[in-house]
């Protein structure tokens, strides 16, 4: 499984990667990879959220720590590019 | 202070509107947009961008479960890899014959420029690496060789590498939601007080860690068939294959089907750790 030593390796591959981009800004990323190819870039995206949440249910905070001591990893790799 | 000599050449690559960069061919702009892309981080809207512009010419669906078959793993590699020599070998780059011709370009309404006719117009394949795909622990290697490849040959090509992340908490309720909507027995939410919808829940959490660097790193397995990756979730606890063993095998990733084959397989029993 992952650890912390494949998200190193993923960083270190990441990190050669042309255009890395973070889904909260999507628009950015799809720019990025048309303007490295030298595509006209576009104003907005046709992105619709197709599926209800319905987080209402749920302890956010209980899985927010939850998802910080198991999706460590996946937290390290996102934040090396995304640091909030 | 610029002699005569070069600003009238100066003035002819304005004119021509060709401009020689270091090395490389005058030809037409071409190259491939590899796209690695993870579920649940907008990627099939990017895929949909990228797949209507006019100027990507093919598709390389790298990885699709429909496509495996028929159409195997490898025969998909051996079909970017076409593209890679195409693009390596034409010195300038002119045209190819798709393999598969990217059809919804036809419907670009966002490009400027050149007619795609127009043998000068930007020529461009894109690779979509989803689901069925062998993640970067496999294939990272192999896609930096085929750039360094193209990107080496003076043939003007490039080869773009892209992929989206999204933020994994956000991602998480995303999947979560996705995958009860589309009917996964390990994601139905059950029904009744919050406090069991809490537990199954928290039950996710912590039987899928860290999967977004899960999909990126491992995806499926090439072990058991290196023909047709498995991407159960017991194949992927199995692949634990270094990337940069890749290397060990990498002059001969292109040779053969066979050799790739082989040479796959010598670095999935040769790589396995105990990490």
């Amino acid at each position: 499984m992952v650890d912390d030593k494949v998200g190193d390796l993923l960083i270190a591959d990441l990190e050669q990667f042309d255009v890395v981009g973070s889904s909260s800004k999507l628009l950015d990323f799809v720019n990025g990879v048309l303007k490295s190819a030298n595509f006209t870039q576009v104003e907005q995206l046709p992105h619709e959220n197709k599926n209800p949440h319905h987080e209402e249910h749920f302890d956010l905070t209980a899985i927010h720590d939850a998802l910080e001591q198991h999706h460590a990893v996946d937290f390290k790799v996102y934040h090396k590019f995304f640091p909030e | 202070m610029l002699s005569n000599a070069v600003l009238c050449v100066l003035a002819l690559a304005a004119v021509f509107g060709t401009v020689v960069r270091g090395g490389e061919s005058q030809g037409r702009e071409c190259g491939i947009i590899v796209f690695i892309h993870v579920g649940k981080t907008g990627g099939t809207t990017v895929a949909d961008h990228l797949h209507r512009r006019k100027y990507v010419r093919e598709y390389v669906p790298l990885g699709h479960c429909n496509m495996v078959g028929g159409f195997g793993y490898e025969d998909q590699w051996h079909h970017l890899q076409e593209v890679v020599t195409d693009m390596s070998q034409s010195q300038p780059f002119v045209d190819r014959t798709p393999v598969k011709y990217n059809k919804l370009g036809i419907h670009d309404h966002f490009t400027q420029g050149l007619d795609p006719n127009d043998p000068k117009s930007p020529w461009w394949a894109l690779v979509d690496s989803h689901t069925c795909t062998p993640g970067l622990m496999w294939s990272f290697e192999r896609f930096l060789e085929m750039k360094r490849q193209m990107e080496q040959s003076g043939s003007g090509c490039r080869m773009i590498l892209a992929t989206a992340m999204r933020n994994p908490e956000s991602r998480f309720w995303s999947n979560y939601f996705y995958q009860a909507k589309n009917g996964k027995e390990e994601f139905q939410i059950p029904k009744g007080s919050d406090e069991k919808k809490q537990k199954h829940a928290m039950k996710l959490v912590k039987s899928h860690p860290n999967p977004q660097s899960t999909a990126l790193a491992y995806n499926c397995d090439l072990t058991t068939v290196p023909s047709r990756p498995n991407c159960s979730t017991s194949a992927i606890k199995q692949s634990k294959v270094r990337h940069n063993l890749a290397q060990v095998c990498s002059h001969n990733f292109f040779v053969t089907p066979t050799t790739d084959i082989v040479c796959f397989l010598g670095v999935a029993s040769g790589g396995r750790q105990s990490w």
